[in-house]
């Protein structure tokens, strides 16, 4: 390892939380002490917990555009919200109008295009790419387009290429901050801070000078009584994980190689999804023909391996991931890995190693 | 409308069964089936519409189209046709 500490042992779903980390911790429990009032209050306690706030508006913005192509983030760009769906609403009720974007996008944004006039969802390949390009011309006047940085269930980046820096262009950027560096090609920009080991609850909106922004907004906080606390642990937590984001994005790079390699050649009857090489460096996504979602997950938890699955089977609603279904994929016996940050190249190694046996039990159960 | 479906020469009724079964009881009938049999799979688990096209492409099996189920009950038929020249495993 370098830095960064090891992830507990087994933990292999990044998206489902991770660690929060020691710097991020530390960071939460100073600033509790200290940021407890008001920001927009007119006494002492109230100015030190917004001088807290200012500065960790300030550090997000470096960290970004540290971590960004496009041009630098500014401070009065950043909004703190206490998710990220309260992120993403306040981008939706901003933008109005109609939207354009591909069917691979979260559910809210798809609920939202479907109750917006004059939206369109565009299919995706069997990569779960949309073609930016078709994208591109559905802009314009009264429609907004959405556009993820990358798909967080099958971890691939989708093409921005033909889309201008100018067009309004909103992007969530879920399981992405930390991991790849993000592209110039957008306007409204939302991520949570769990994504690189911040706290939960805490979500962020970032927006390019002269798009449209949180009118009402006085502060860097939106939405109830600010959590200072936890936007300061969020600012630390990117702070300290910049300097190890290219090793981590190597590391969890090869090892995800290597789970999509060795899994071709050990488990018969597998679909492995997503892009090969242009995706996020942590997630992978496959789904086991002849074996049951929810069984495999539960299997594999009783192994000690922590994993989540798209199947109908494994969700509250009984429906299968619309982006497993959008892209033609098989969504059976679904399978989704994302690696937290400090995830060993042990606990991968024995999860390749027992997940054959764990497959061909269920499989004989199941009368395969 | 496109071109009507054939009528299976096989029916399965995996009605009232969950991933993986229904998905399971078609790959057992496409191997004990003669070559360019029309099966018929009844389901009523809501992965099937994804699933069964999803493992015809990837065993090579020809999916023909879904259509309801001819006694009025749950679920949709799901109608494929076993490829003529190589089995799917």
């Amino acid at each position: 390892m370098d830095g960064l500490p090891a992830s507990p042992d087994g933990y292999l779903d990044s998206l489902g939380g991770q660690p929060m980390l020691a710097a991020a911790h530390r960071a939460l429990q100073v600033a509790a002490a200290d940021a407890w009032a008001e920001p927009t209050a007119l006494h002492h306690p109230g100015r030190r917990a917004a001088m807290l706030l200012d500065a960790a508006r300030s550090s997000i913005a470096t960290s970004l555009s540290r971590c960004s192509a496009g041009p630098a983030v500014r401070p009065e760009d950043v909004w703190f919200t206490p998710s990220v769906e309260a992120a993403r609403a306040q981008a939706l009720a901003d933008a109005g109008g109609a939207l354009a974007l591909g069917s691979v996008e979260v559910a809210a944004l798809l609920d939202a295009a479907d109750q917006r006039p004059g939206s369109i969802v565009l299919p995706v390949d069997s990569l779960g790419r949309v073609d930016s390009a078709v994208l591109g011309q559905e802009a314009g006047p009264g429609r907004t387009l959405c556009l993820q940085v990358a798909n967080a269930e099958v971890g691939t980046i989708q093409r921005r290429e033909p889309l201008s820096e100018l067009a309004p262009v909103l992007a969530d950027a879920t399981q992405c901050i930390g991991r790849v560096t993000l592209p110039p090609e957008w306007t409204t920009l939302w991520a949570s801070a769990r994504d690189w080991g911040g706290p939960a609850g805490v979500g962020i909106l970032v927006v390019r000078a002269g798009y449209p922004r949180p009118a009402a907004a006085v502060g860097a906080w939106l939405g109830g009584f600010p959590n200072v606390p936890a936007a300061v642990a969020a600012a630390t937590g990117l702070e300290v994980l910049l300097p190890h984001v290219a090793a981590e994005h190597d590391r969890a790079r090869d090892m995800v190689d290597g789970i999509r390699e060795r899994i071709a050649q050990t488990v018969p009857d597998v679909e492995i999804l997503g892009h090969p090489t242009d995706r996020l460096p942590h997630i992978v996504t496959f789904s086991v023909l002849y074996a049951s979602g929810e069984a495999l997950a539960t299997a594999l938890d009783r192994h000690g391996f922590s994993v989540a699955s798209g199947s109908a089977c494994a969700a509250d609603h009984q429906r299968p991931s619309h982006v497993l279904a959008a892209m033609g994929a098989f969504t059976g016996g679904n399978i989704r890995l994302s690696l937290p940050f400090g995830c060993t190249q042990a606990t991968v190694d024995s999860f390749l190693a027992i997940l054959p046996s764990v497959v061909h039990e269920l499989r004989k159960e199941a009368g395969a | 409308m496109t071109a009507p479906l054939p009528d299976p020469d096989t029916w399965i009724d995996e009605r009232g069964r969950r991933c993986p079964l229904p998905v399971l009881a078609l790959s057992r009938a496409c191997q004990a089936s003669e070559p360019g049999r029309v099966i018929a799979v009844l389901a009523d688990d809501p992965a099937a519409r994804y699933d069964i096209p999803a493992w015809c492409r990837l065993k090579s099996v020809d999916y023909l189209g879904e259509i309801d189920p001819p006694d009025d009950g749950v679920g949709r038929a799901y109608l494929v046709r076993t490829p003529v020249t190589t089995p799917p495993g």
